[in-house]
């Protein structure tokens, strides 16, 4: 998966992250130094350039023309940290480390299928956890997760979406579909699992022989997806009757 | 219809023995897929109240699915499942009563309660028996563990 060694350097040593205690403690000093201090999740202060403090780490080029510039990685690292502490648990879909190696090694604004399952995977984390004290943002964070939303389904749709998927197609699907369930997009939502099964079909997640001759690594991430989803699969025609055609 | 068979989860458990998996997130998947089987697909328009309710659902067929529903989940008297975190356990103890009281609600519709039964599952007191258990079950749990399902749960 790796594409090329980290770089280093950057600034934002405060370590502002609020749920750093579950983080694998190989990844906690490298992910503290992503985050500066004051960060600001309001897309009014969207900066229009990737040059916020943070960004040492993560230096553009030509390739990454594709990711949204609005979206800096110390505005979605935190939401990235909130599915890891809350959503992880029930919906255990990606290895943390691995995907903050892969982030520090900005692959998703390499790869244009990882990039737009980063997006998704940022709305879904906004919908979803709701605390009790955290009500009160939920218009904002509604309105951040669907311009997130938009900007992953601009790197996720193409004309031949489906004729050589790979996993990462799945899981932005699926984070697609659970995003927009929580927006009470029921129809749209049962599209989207549809779509993330159908995708999974289509690499044979379902069938043992097709694991023979992966990695640990990778075997382990598509059994990930294939519990999950099958599990999904199961829950939504009883979670949502009346809205849903069965 | 199901693409994604639970025979084929079955066998795909026996891959991951031989990989690092996390074993914890994968055992709550596996309980909660489980759970979720109980709900037998053609009886899934009755479930949805989309069968004019005049159908095939009978006694027999609810008893069936409560069975299945009883064996797969567990009492609120239960200890904590080992190594589950409280935010998976809250996750399949929800469901388990959630898709309890589906199915009465199901027989409910469908004409099959009555005041007094031997099966629980038939009188018209069991919803309040359901209610007053995930009542219990939600003050063993820290409101922190409740909320990170969100809204949902207790919709």
């Amino acid at each position: 998966m790796l594409e090329n060694e980290p770089e280093t350097g950057g600034h934002g040593l405060g370590t502002v992250i609020s749920h750093q205690t579950n983080l694998e403690d190989s990844m906690v000093g490298i992910c503290s130094g992503l985050y500066g201090p004051g960060m600001s999740h309001s897309l009014s202060n969207l900066p229009r350039t990737n040059s916020s403090p943070a960004a040492g780490l993560f230096l553009t080029s030509r390739s990454e023309e594709f990711w949204p510039e609005c979206f800096t990685e110390e505005m979605i690292l935190p939401w990235i940290d909130i599915f890891f502490d809350r959503l992880y648990p029930t919906l255990p879909l990606l290895d943390r480390t691995v995907l903050y190696r892969d982030m520090i090694c900005r692959r998703h604004r390499k790869d244009r299928q990882y990039g737009a399952m980063i997006l998704s995977l940022c709305a879904f984390s906004l919908i979803q956890p709701v605390h009790t004290q955290e009500r009160q943002s939920m218009p904002s964070s509604d309105n951040h997760a669907k311009v997130l939303l938009d900007e992953a389904l601009r790197l996720h749709s193409t004309a031949d979406l489906g004729e050589n998927p790979v996993l990462e197609t799945v899981l932005t699907s699926f984070f697609m579909f659970g995003c927009l369930f929580g927006l009470q997009k029921h129809n749209a939502a049962w599209l989207k699992l549809r779509e993330a099964i159908d995708v999974a079909a289509i690499l044979c997640l379902q069938l043992p022989e097709a694991y023979t001759f992966l990695s640990d690594l990778e075997r382990t991430q598509r059994l990930r997806v294939f519990f999950v989803l099958s599990v999904t699969e199961r829950y939504v025609p009883v979670l949502k009757p009346s809205e849903l055609e069965c | 219809m199901r693409c994604l068979s639970l025979e084929s989860a079955s066998e795909m458990s026996l891959v991951g023995q031989s990989s690092e998996i996390d074993v914890k997130a994968m055992t709550g998947l596996s309980r909660m897929m489980a759970l979720l089987d109980t709900v037998d697909e053609s009886f899934i328009q009755c479930w949805n109240n989309q069968c004019g309710r005049t159908t095939h659902f009978d006694k027999t067929d609810a008893l069936l699915i409560h069975r299945r529903l009883h064996s797969t989940s567990f009492s609120t008297t239960d200890q904590l499942f080992p190594g589950m975190t409280e935010s998976q356990e809250i996750d399949i103890r929800v469901l388990g009563h959630w898709l309890m009281n589906r199915l009465w609600n199901m027989c409910l519709s469908h004409g099959l309660l009555s005041a007094s039964n031997e099966e629980p599952l038939l009188c018209y007191q069991y919803g309040l028996t359901l209610a007053q258990e995930i009542l219990q079950i939600c003050k063993r749990f820290s409101n922190y563990s409740i909320d990170v399902h969100g809204i949902g749960i207790v919709s």
